[in-house]
């Protein structure tokens, strides 16, 4: 019975901490080891952001193109931030919103994604 | 030997060594000015090094695949020179000041740039070069280093920045971002030496490029749809990019 409650002590403690790690440094990596298609799109989970990146390389051909935004709740974003040259670090901010990273669509090919990183750390 | 006599003797050698050394920056500037104004000597031809490549190749029995003959076809056919002292160096890297602080976003992108580049975060920091202040109507600042691997990567503060490929010839950009605190579109980049312009062409309207000590700007409001960069190089062949800012 002790062990139970011990038990279920950890539990709401680590949801409680869970839940409190918004106002805390956050990392995420939405996105790991994929290959997308022209126009394939991605986003993390809502909090504070304070950077939006990305890793990729050319797989399949052609010359990839990738870009990131940060997403609000009401649907509106921010302007593409787009490069071809292999990586993006988007330094925009938003108190709550959404990170998202996107494969050109214009790309023709399939593009090799190490990874899409958000936080805020 | 008294004080009269010695008057007369260092006259003369303060006169000798002032001279010399006159003479000596004379001859160093005339020489700087013969540097600048000489062309650069092509001293590689492609298509010759592309052909006698594959015939090395395959004397030393290495397999050339579709891919590198295909390669050195383009080469041949399409001959590009690489001239002496132009590489995928860049120049501003070598004699950017260290800055004594770092904004969090620079510190950011340094890790950034550490864990990618296969660098330590304290070696990326000790690494970034503050190039130029006051950028465009953000008014953000350019800072720089070189990667792990000698890729060169930048951030632009308000907007952001990303790392090129080691050894390309190729300048690393970003283009669009924007939108925050009403900030315009951006193109920013950093060319190679060998780049002499870069041109830029948003939604069929040519737009201001700068290219200053290997820093490539250029701003434009947002919500464009298209952007075309092209590239020119010192051998005078060009690259162009076309890429959707919207994503869709």
């Amino acid at each position: 019975m002790k062990r139970l409650r011990l038990l279920l002590l950890a539990l709401v403690a680590s949801v409680a901490l869970g839940w409190a790690s918004p106002a805390s440094a956050w990392y995420y990596r939405y996105v790991y080891n994929a290959i997308w298609a022209p126009g394939s799109i991605a986003g993390s989970p809502w909090n504070r952001i304070t950077y939006n990146a990305v890793s990729f390389s050319n797989c399949c051909g052609g010359t990839p193109q990738m870009g990131t935004t940060l997403q609000r709740t009401d649907g509106s974003a921010y302007p593409y931030l787009c490069s071809n040259s292999g990586s993006i670090f988007d330094s925009r901010t938003i108190a709550y919103g959404q990170a998202i990273c996107i494969a050109n669509v214009g790309n023709g090919y399939k593009v090799y994604i190490s990874f899409c990183d958000t936080g805020n750390t | 030997m008294n004080v009269a006599r010695r008057k007369p003797l260092i006259a003369i050698t303060a006169f000798v060594v002032v001279a010399a050394a006159t003479v000596s920056v004379l001859a160093g500037l005339s020489q700087a000015g013969e540097t600048r104004a000489r062309a650069p000597q092509p001293y590689l031809r492609h298509p010759e090094y592309a052909r006698k490549a594959l015939l090395l190749a395959k004397a030393a029995g290495i397999e050339v695949t579709p891919a590198v003959r295909a390669a050195a076809r383009v080469q041949a056919a399409h001959p590009r020179m690489l001239w002496r002292g132009a590489s995928a160096r860049f120049s501003v890297l070598g004699g950017a000041a260290a800055p004594s602080q770092l904004p969090p976003e620079v510190r950011r992108f340094a890790a950034f740039v550490a864990s990618t580049t296969h660098l330590s975060r304290d070696t990326a920091l000790a690494r970034v070069r503050l190039l130029r202040s006051t950028v465009g109507s953000a008014r953000g600042s350019l800072y720089a280093l070189e990667g792990g691997t000698g890729a060169p990567c930048f951030i632009l503060t308000h907007y952001g920045g990303t790392c090129g490929v080691a050894g390309s010839t190729q300048p690393a950009w970003v283009i669009g971002g924007g939108g925050q605190d009403g900030n315009p579109a951006v193109l920013v980049g950093l060319a190679p030496d060998d780049v002499t312009a870069v041109t830029l062409t948003v939604d069929g309207r040519s737009v201001a490029v700068s290219l200053d000590h290997n820093v490539v700007f250029a701003q434009f409001p947002t919500g464009a749809g298209f952007a075309r960069v092209a590239t020119t190089h010192m051998d005078g062949t060009t690259t162009t990019e076309q890429l959707s800012l919207t994503g869709s």
